[in-house]
């Protein structure tokens, strides 16, 4: 079959127009490729201005929690101390000098507990600092805090090889994590007994934390205000990590928190 | 004189116009466009000076092509930095076939398969900008991106032109009157008009980048 010159040119024609719409189509999917890229970096950019945010928010609660006990200390044990130590020097009457040598004993050994006191405290400021170079430490010395005030029986465990964190921002947020823990189970647990087991596994740490309160109703808990377990949740998302409570009326909490952890070696 | 003014030139001298007023004061490899639209509004015109004499014009076409070859390689050679191999390699494929052609055919007839090889070279390059373009992390405002255009109104160019490069010899072979219309002139009054048009809009971005 013969194809005339006029059909030829048709069809030249026709094939050109196709190998202009081609290009046209590859370019509208640069086009659209470029338009995803953009929306994935807004969300991104997005994400880390959250998370920005959170560690901001993260840090000021930290110091807040750090200054409230300051402020309770300084008041209900450090001041008491002092005030009785002042009203024992106070007291003493230089017509009675039987009395003087025991009394300024007294008040000594009150000063030399409130020097203790001063440098526990001291210690504890510290700790909110000492997350970045180690968070079982700082862990430790909050509940060293706690035990000190005789309500809890505290253990604390740690299990596989501690590694030394090289985020500090992700420590400041786990450990503000484990504080609303705490804080948790002193506000609302009504417990006697606190369990916190640390266990590196590799590349993730699993935070346990348990008491032998009163327990809760997880569906009842997520919305109760002061609770915060939705800005428990919330965080560890963040943080990628994987949040579970395990809790009901009557026989305490099991609080298990498993945390992707980048370690330097 | 109107002999000498076609579409193709109009829209070409546009380009060479919007070039000097955009891009001469760039300090980059930009400016060469200037030089290049020059070039290639003065073949058009010589090429139509011939043929208006009765003379053979297609030795000017086979210049131009070593001149087009080096230039788009070029701007590719700036466009492409991390994979200059791939420019050499194309350059001496067009080298290669340039020779063989000139001593098949001679000067004065129009390199026809160094065109088909050089504008596939010319395709290659903007699908690969285009790949590189969408690997990169960082995404680019395509409205305002200079090279993204320039390589835009190259990729329309060169492959809507496949088809009446393949077909050069048969549509040389057979006169607009037969045909009752010149397909290849109109297909290539379109391709240009794309070019020229996405190139000086490219221009005009590259200002709007700089200043």
């Amino acid at each position: 079959m013969q194809i005339s010159a006029k059909d030829l040119i048709l069809l030249i024609s026709l094939a050109s127009l196709v190998f202009l719409i081609a290009p046209l189509f590859l370019i509208l999917y640069v086009r659209s490729y470029n338009i995803k890229k953009k929306k994935y970096t807004e969300e991104k950019e997005h994400m880390q201005r959250i998370y920005e945010q959170e560690l901001l928010n993260t840090r000021i609660e930290v110091q807040e929690q750090t200054m409230q006990t300051i402020a309770s200390d300084l008041h209900d044990n450090i001041g008491q101390l002092l005030s009785l130590s002042s009203l024992i020097l106070g007291s003493v009457n230089t017509e009675q000098p039987e009395k003087v040598k025991e009394k300024i004993t007294a008040a000594h050994d009150l000063t030399i507990l409130s020097i203790k006191e001063l440098r526990e405290l001291a210690k504890r400021i510290q700790g909110s600092q000492l997350i970045s170079s180690g968070l079982h430490e700082a862990m430790a010395l909050e509940l060293d805090y706690l035990k000190k005030s005789l309500v809890y029986a505290i253990d604390f465990k740690i299990s596989g090889e501690v590694k030394q964190s090289n985020d500090p921002d992700r420590d400041i947020i786990v450990f503000r994590l484990f504080q609303e823990l705490l804080n948790n189970i002193i506000k609302h647990a009504h417990a006697t007994e606190i369990g916190v087991i640390l266990e590196y596994y590799g590349s993730v740490f699993k935070l346990k934390v348990n008491d032998n309160g009163s327990g809760f109703n997880f569906s009842e808990g997520i919305g109760k205000r002061g609770m915060g377990l939705d800005n428990i949740q919330r965080r560890v998302s963040m943080l990628g990590g994987e949040v579970s409570f395990n809790s009901s009326s009557g026989e305490g909490t099991q609080v298990t928190v498993f945390i992707p952890y980048s370690s330097s070696v | 004189m109107s002999s000498y003014i076609s579409f193709n030139i109009v829209v070409e001298f546009i380009a060479l116009v919007f070039a000097f007023i955009f891009l001469r004061k760039d300090k980059s490899f930009w400016k060469i466009m200037i030089t290049y639209l020059g070039l290639v509004v003065l073949t058009e015109i010589t090429g139509k000076h011939l043929r208006y004499l009765h003379y053979p014009n297609q030795w000017v076409y086979n210049i131009f092509l070593l001149i087009e070859a080096g230039f788009v390689g070029s701007v590719f050679y700036f466009l492409l930095k991390k994979n200059k191999a791939w420019i050499f390699s194309g350059l001496l494929l067009f080298l290669l076939s340039y020779g063989i052609e000139l001593c098949t055919n001679g000067f004065m007839r129009f390199l026809s398969y160094t065109n088909i090889v050089s504008s596939t070279i010319f395709i290659f390059y903007c699908l690969y900008y285009y790949y590189l373009l969408i690997n990169e992390e960082d995404h680019h405002d395509l409205k305002k991106h200079a090279a993204f255009w320039w390589v835009t109104g190259a990729v329309f160019y060169y492959f809507g032109g496949t088809v009446c490069n393949i077909m050069f010899d048969y549509l040389s072979s057979i006169s607009s009157e037969t045909l009752g219309y010149p397909v290849r002139y109109i297909v290539f009054c379109v391709l240009n008009f794309i070019l020229y048009s996405c190139w000086s809009y490219s221009f005009l971005c590259r200002y709007r980048q700089k200043t």
